[in-house]
């Protein structure tokens, strides 16, 4: 049996960190809040069973991650988010490393991005990152290393621009 | 191993994951079962009498008052939606009533002995007694006594929303005069500073704290703290959006009415002052200053709108299309939930404020209190507004 003793306090308690987990697949608030919110209200009916099961975690995180590349697919054409982030990078010397990993994130396709963001942010094994993808832990596994190759290669190209 | 990717990745998610949302209320799972048996009940309950009245061929229409609002196990704790005439006219139909400790912010609650202040949707704690301040930047010469020392702050201070610049050209301010300081920029290097910065990046905004000519290790210490709060938010301590509600001419509200028949305003429990100034490069207006207040100063705020004359006001001399983004939203949470008035001060027309029900006309009264402290002013607006809104300093 798990922790959790109603739904009500698993919401509570677990949405900061899938909110955190949307956004940076999505990187949109108002995107990451709609799923998050899409999500619970689908496992609204299933809590006790998941509860009681064990995997609670998982099974959202893999939720949340589907929410996301479905939304992908439906849309045809470049939405502009509610929220704009604002202000305008201007010229700079250097462009940080975060920032190059941050616009390599973006591109990578959405399982590729979940892997790498639940490996960098949640530090989970490829192991569980198999699990939560749903993916073999050795196609985990090369996602992220195909990731960190393309960083690399990234970063290398800032160093001598 | 942890080698320079790994690392740029955890940063760059370490960053991004610094956003605070808004709580998600929770949704209580509804077994089917307790759906059925509402539905059975309701099919009782409407179906049986409306069959009963129908065979007995009564002159009672169908559809009447049935009383049928019972039940209330198979309500969702969502509401169904209701068209805006179902609606009593002072509620917002879009929120519901808030719990007895509802507030306006969307942010935690800051440290003992310090405070939220916020712009460009970047919230960071400052200490309690750091006040706003005004910083004349490059143009530090303007303002300076005739021994050259610029008119800074005495204490450490969050800088204000940037006034109107002069086409002064003035020498490098002398590093000894500058002041502890919290600003936020535009992401630039290098920034306009003649002493340490400590910096970071955040939602696209940089946040920096301008340090001393020889500034001690508790200065650098207390710059790294304050950064370290640094949060995005939708929604900051005054309740404010990073990015103003509405834009363009007759825009309005959803629809609220803050006094009623007999011009009483219902009681706030907090209001919040935002003021929204067009952005970096385009037309989208961004937050730049807010503040909150308590119930006594809101409602006396609120009683003087609702005691302006109806009607709005078009300045014919106006620049088409120049201030249409110009906005100024008032925030207000009472005992029915969150509602807004919408301030316009420049343009072409719409000048004036707006619940979504009644357009009242810009008063003394009623704009400046708008004005009154830090870090709002009046920082520009139709001379129409101007004469009725700013407030001396």
């Amino acid at each position: 049996m798990s922790g959790f003793g109603s739904f009500d306090d698993w919401v509570r308690t677990s949405q900061q960190g899938f909110l955190a987990y949307a956004h940076l697949l999505c990187a949109d608030r108002e995107e990451a809040r709609d799923v998050v919110q899409e999500v619970y209200g689908r496992m609204a009916s299933r809590f006790e069973r998941l509860n009681t099961d064990g995997g609670l975690t998982a099974y959202a995180k893999r939720a949340i991650t589907n929410e996301v590349i479905s939304r992908r697919r439906r849309r045809h054409l470049t939405t502009v988010p509610l929220v704009r982030e604002p202000g305008q990078r201007a010229e700079s010397e250097r462009v940080p490393d975060r920032v190059v990993a941050w616009q390599l994130c973006q591109e990578l396709p959405m399982p590729q991005r979940a892997a790498v963001v639940l490996r960098f942010f949640d530090d989970a094994s490829f192991a569980e990152i198999g699990e939560v993808l749903d993916m073999p832990e050795s196609t985990a596994r090369s996602h992220v290393h195909r990731a960190l190759a393309a960083l690399r290669e990234r970063l290398d190209k800032e160093d001598f621009r | 191993m942890n080698d320079r990717a790994e690392q740029a990745f955890r940063d760059a998610f370490e960053e991004h994951s610094r956003v605070h949302f808004d709580p998600i209320e929770p949704r209580t799972p509804r077994p089917w079962g307790r759906w059925l048996v509402a539905a059975a009940v309701a099919i009782i309950v409407l179906v049986v009498p409306g069959y009963l009245v129908l065979n007995r061929q009564s002159a009672t229409p169908a559809g009447g008052e049935t009383g049928g609002s019972g039940g209330d196990t198979a309500v969702p704790a969502d509401p169904p939606s209701e068209s805006p005439s179902q609606q009593p006219p002072s509620q917002d139909p879009t929120s519901d009533p808030p719990p007895a400790t509802a507030t306006l912010s969307g942010l935690p609650a800051p440290k003992e002995g310090w405070k939220w202040v916020s712009r460009y949707g970047v919230a960071v704690q400052v200490p309690d007694e750091w006040n706003f301040g005004h910083h004349p930047k490059s143009q530090w010469c303007v303002g300076a006594s005739e021994e050259g020392v610029p008119n800074l702050p005495d204490e450490p201070f969050v800088v204000s929303p940037q006034w109107v610049s002069t086409a002064v050209a003035c020498a490098e301010m002398d590093p000894k005069y500058e002041q502890m300081h919290l600003d936020w920029d535009v992401p630039r290097a290098p920034l306009d500073a003649v002493t340490e910065v400590v910096q970071r990046e955040l939602g696209g905004v940089l946040v920096h704290v301008v340090l001393t000519d020889e500034p001690s290790d508790e200065e650098r210490a207390l710059a790294d703290e304050i950064l370290s709060t640094a949060v995005t938010a939708e929604r900051d301590h005054a309740g404010c959006a990073p990015t103003a509600p509405f834009g363009g001419y007759g825009q309005r509200p959803e629809p609220w009415d803050l006094a009623n028949a007999d011009g009483v305003v219902e009681q706030p429990i907090e209001v919040g002052l935002c003021r929204y100034l067009p952005g970096w490069g385009d037309k989208t207006s961004m937050l730049v200053a807010s503040r909150l207040l308590d119930a006594e100063e809101g409602s006396a705020l609120l009683t003087k709108i609702s005691q302006a004359p109806e009607g709005l006001h078009s300045d014919d001399s106006c620049l088409p299309e120049a201030y249409e983004n110009d906005a100024f939203v008032i925030r207000v949470l009472d005992a029915n939930g969150t509602h807004e008035v919408f301030v316009r001060l420049s343009g072409c027309k719409d000048i004036g404020f707006d619940d979504g029900t009644t357009q009242r006309q810009l008063t003394h009264e009623a704009c400046q209190p708008l004005f009154a402290r830090d870090p709002i002013i009046f920082d520009g607006g139709s001379s129409y507004a101007f004469e009725r809104c700013y407030v001396p300093r």
